[in-house]
Parts: C-alpha cells; structure tokens; sequence
C-alpha cells in the first residue's frame, strides 16, 4: 500500500524507496498555519513526511479563506492548529501530525524546534521570524523562509549547512510600521499558494539530499511582471557567531500593531482635528496652521503632556513611517485616538493650500 | 553617474514607482547608502538592501552596475 500511494516519488531514479524512506523518517515544524503554512502542510504531508508539528494559536476568519486552502466556512472561529492537523490526518492518516495551538515564545521555542530536522516560517510577522531564525542558528538547523507583499515573494533556506542567516540578509528587523503584513495591504490569493509550494519544495529538497538548495541564495517572484531572480546572500561569520553566543531574546519591533490610517482624500480640514508634524524641526516644507503641533519625533516622549487625549489626532511626517512609530510610542503612554495620515507634509501643503 | 534604481515591496508604494534613474558620485555599496540616506529620508527612515548583478552589495563592494536593486524585507505569511 505505501509503495502504491507513493509509486510516483518511487519511480523517480532521485527519489526511489530509498528516498522515500528518509521522508518517513524525517521530522519537520511548520510554524504558522496561515497563507503559507497551508500548502506548505498538504504537500509535506501528501509526501510523506513521517512527522509532521504544526505551531498556530491563531482561528480562523473569513477573510483568510480567500488563501488559506485548508480551512472552510465551517472553521471560522477555530485553532488554526487543531483545523488543520485533522484535515491533514484526512489526507494522509500515516502521518504522524502534531499541532501546538500555542504561540512561539521565548520560552518554548528552543524545546520546539529541538524536536525537528526542518523548521519552515511560514510566519506574518518579524518578531516570530526573527525568533526562529535566532533559534534555528543556535541549534544548527535549517530555516526554511518565505514571505510576501502585494504580488511578490521571497524564498530562501536559511542556516543550512552552517549557510547565512536571515539576519546576514537583514541583521536588524523594521521598526514598528515600517512594513506592512498581509491584513494591512492585502495579497493576492494565489502567492502564498506560490511561495509555500517553493517552501515545501526546498523541504523535500533537503531531506532527500537532491538538487541545489536555495542556501546562500534568495529567490524573489513578482508574479504581476514575471520577474523572477535568484540572489546571492553572503554569510556573515561575525553575525552568526553572534547569535550562537548570545542568549536568545525577542526583537520588539511591534509590527503587529495594527495602526489606523488615513488619507487625506478623506479628511474634512474644518474638522476639530489635532494635527500633529513629528518631522525634526529643519525638514521642509515648513508648513503653519492653527490646529498644527510641531513634535518631532525624537522629542515625542519627553512631550507627551502636551498633547491632547481627547480630540482625534492626525499625525505626519515625510512618508509616513515616522508617523506610524510616534502612534506606536504614543499608545505605549495611553494616548489614543490617533491616525496616522497616508501622505507625507508636501501632500499635505498642496491639500492645505486648496482647501483655503 | 546615472543609475536605475529598481524598487521591490514595500518601496514601489514609498516612492509611488517601480523605477528611477538618480545621479550618484558613490562607489561603494556603503557609501551608496549613505548618500541616498542623505537625500531622502524615505531611504534613512526603511530598513533595505542593496543588489547589483543579482548579488546583495554591503561596505566596500564596488558599485559596478548600472542598475541596483532596493529589496526591504517583506512580511506577510
């Protein structure tokens, strides 16, 4: 029967019975059962991967059913985690599914990973993401990476073979806002289909010791222009051996913080609105109106008793993103009720000049 | 000298493109980033690498290409 349901892997003169024995025997995490999880799970366990974890404290909604191809109407509201280990079992019963319907922390992290040969990330945000690979580079084991925007994606198998790390690509995260995820920005359906495929793909790659694998290398997709291309990542000996000798912490970048915006196209310039500028003082245009308040931004804690709690503020800078870290350190000191306005203050100018 | 600069996630939206040609005197890839930190704070203010000839470029790699890429990290899953 084994050899019928995996005849067509047999067949293959890369693979044979051999090849698929090392799939029974391998073990790998899946951590986040969500756009990329999702694929990433079927095809592991449609392989044959003898066992299987899968790391999601998250319930399914409606909204991710438009990617997220394990789950039904009739999930909404359940563990991500719980869903999919019995859809999968489904799928493939010798299969040995593990689901952990708890988050990835600090404290856990280390014992998790320990237990497999593969982690993939199949994580939204750069905490987790940050976490694993810190983890994987202390324990020596591969890190398989995928990620998204809009219509583009990313792949690449990080920590393999004593390979770069993620933070040899990136050595710090964004700051809080920087970068968007998925519920903010939205993604086409298809993507994580894409890139998850790739990931399970890289998975397979490495358990059966066939092929290159995408160490040293990350592939980037945009599948609105077709554009695909491998790039070179160098390793970073002092990076790593950084990671292996400290002890393993969380990066804070809250960019999971979810942080209301606004454009301008929908603001009213007679509202009673608290318009706040956090540009340092020399950045142009200048810009003076009886509802602005000048703060910038490496001065905001030290002036957070200035600022109004009750009216709705609309704060700015040049692009945006200063903006999103001043609502971030202002909600961290109970001041709520902010925006943060889409457009930057030579927008803003123009806007100003034709609604007087 | 002219380079095109080609932009990927998030980038694309910052700068409301997918490319530009910007006149730089920098040779290396750190002295790149530094003068176009110098100039547009969109660059100063976003974590990001650089890429010439489909190889990320940091400290002293010389800027050889006529066309670097800008990859931030991206986030979804």
């Amino acid at each position: 029967m084994m050899n019928e349901r995996y005849a067509r892997h047999i067949t293959l003169a890369e693979v044979g019975k051999e090849g698929q024995e090392k799939l029974t025997a391998a073990k790998v995490l899946v951590v986040g059962a969500g756009g990329l999880g999702c694929p990433v799970l079927q095809y592991l366990v449609a392989a044959g991967v003898g066992t299987v974890g899968i790391v999601d404290f998250d319930t399914v909604s409606l909204s991710n059913l438009q990617r997220q191809i394990l789950y039904t109407e009739n999930d909404i509201g359940k563990n991500k985690a719980l869903t999919a280990k019995s859809r999968l079992a489904a799928l493939n019963s010798h299969v040995e599914i593990k689901a952990y319907p708890i988050p990835l922390e600090l404290n856990n992290c280390l014992d998790l990973l320990s237990d497999y040969d593969i982690v993939v990330d199949g994580t939204d945000n750069f905490t987790t993401r940050y976490l694993i690979n810190d983890a994987c580079t202390k324990l020596q084991k591969p890190m398989i990476y995928g990620s998204l925007y809009k219509f583009e994606g990313q792949v690449s198998v990080f920590n393999y073979n004593n390979g770069p790390s993620y933070r040899c690509l990136f050595p710090q995260p964004p700051t809080a806002g920087e970068v968007p995820n998925c519920n903010d920005i939205g993604i086409l359906g298809v993507l994580p289909g894409q890139i998850g495929i790739l990931q399970a793909t890289e998975a397979l790659k490495i358990i059966l010791k066939i092929g290159d694998v995408l160490s040293g290398k990350l592939l980037y997709i945009n599948v609105l222009t077709n554009d695909t291309r491998t790039i070179e990542i160098t390793k970073n000996k002092q990076i790593i051996q950084s990671i292996r000798s400290k002890k393993l912490e969380l990066v804070s970048t809250q960019d999971c913080t979810f942080i209301e915006t606004i454009s301008l196209s929908d603001i009213h310039f007679q509202e009673d609105l608290v318009w706040i500028d956090v540009r340092e003082e020399d950045e142009l245009p200048y810009l003076e109106f009886s509802q602005l308040k000048k703060i910038p931004l490496s001065t905001l804690s030290r002036n957070v008793d200035t600022i109004p709690k009750m009216d709705k503020k609309i704060i700015f800078c040049q692009s945006g993103i200063r903006a999103k870290k001043a609502i971030v350190l202002l909600e961290a000191q109970q001041i709520t009720n902010c925006v943060a306005l889409k457009e930057g203050a030579a927008q803003l100018q123009s806007w100003i000049h034709q609604q007087l | 000298m002219e380079i095109t600069f080609k932009y990927h996630g998030r980038f694309t939206d910052l700068f409301e493109k997918k490319k530009e040609i910007l006149s730089v005197k920098s040779r290396t890839a750190e002295a790149l980033r530094k003068e176009l930190e110098g100039v547009d704070v969109r660059f100063r203010e976003s974590v990001y690498q650089l890429a010439q000839n489909n190889k990320i470029i940091t400290g002293n790699d010389p800027i050889t290409a006529a066309e670097v890429d800008v990859f931030p990290p991206f986030s979804g899953g």
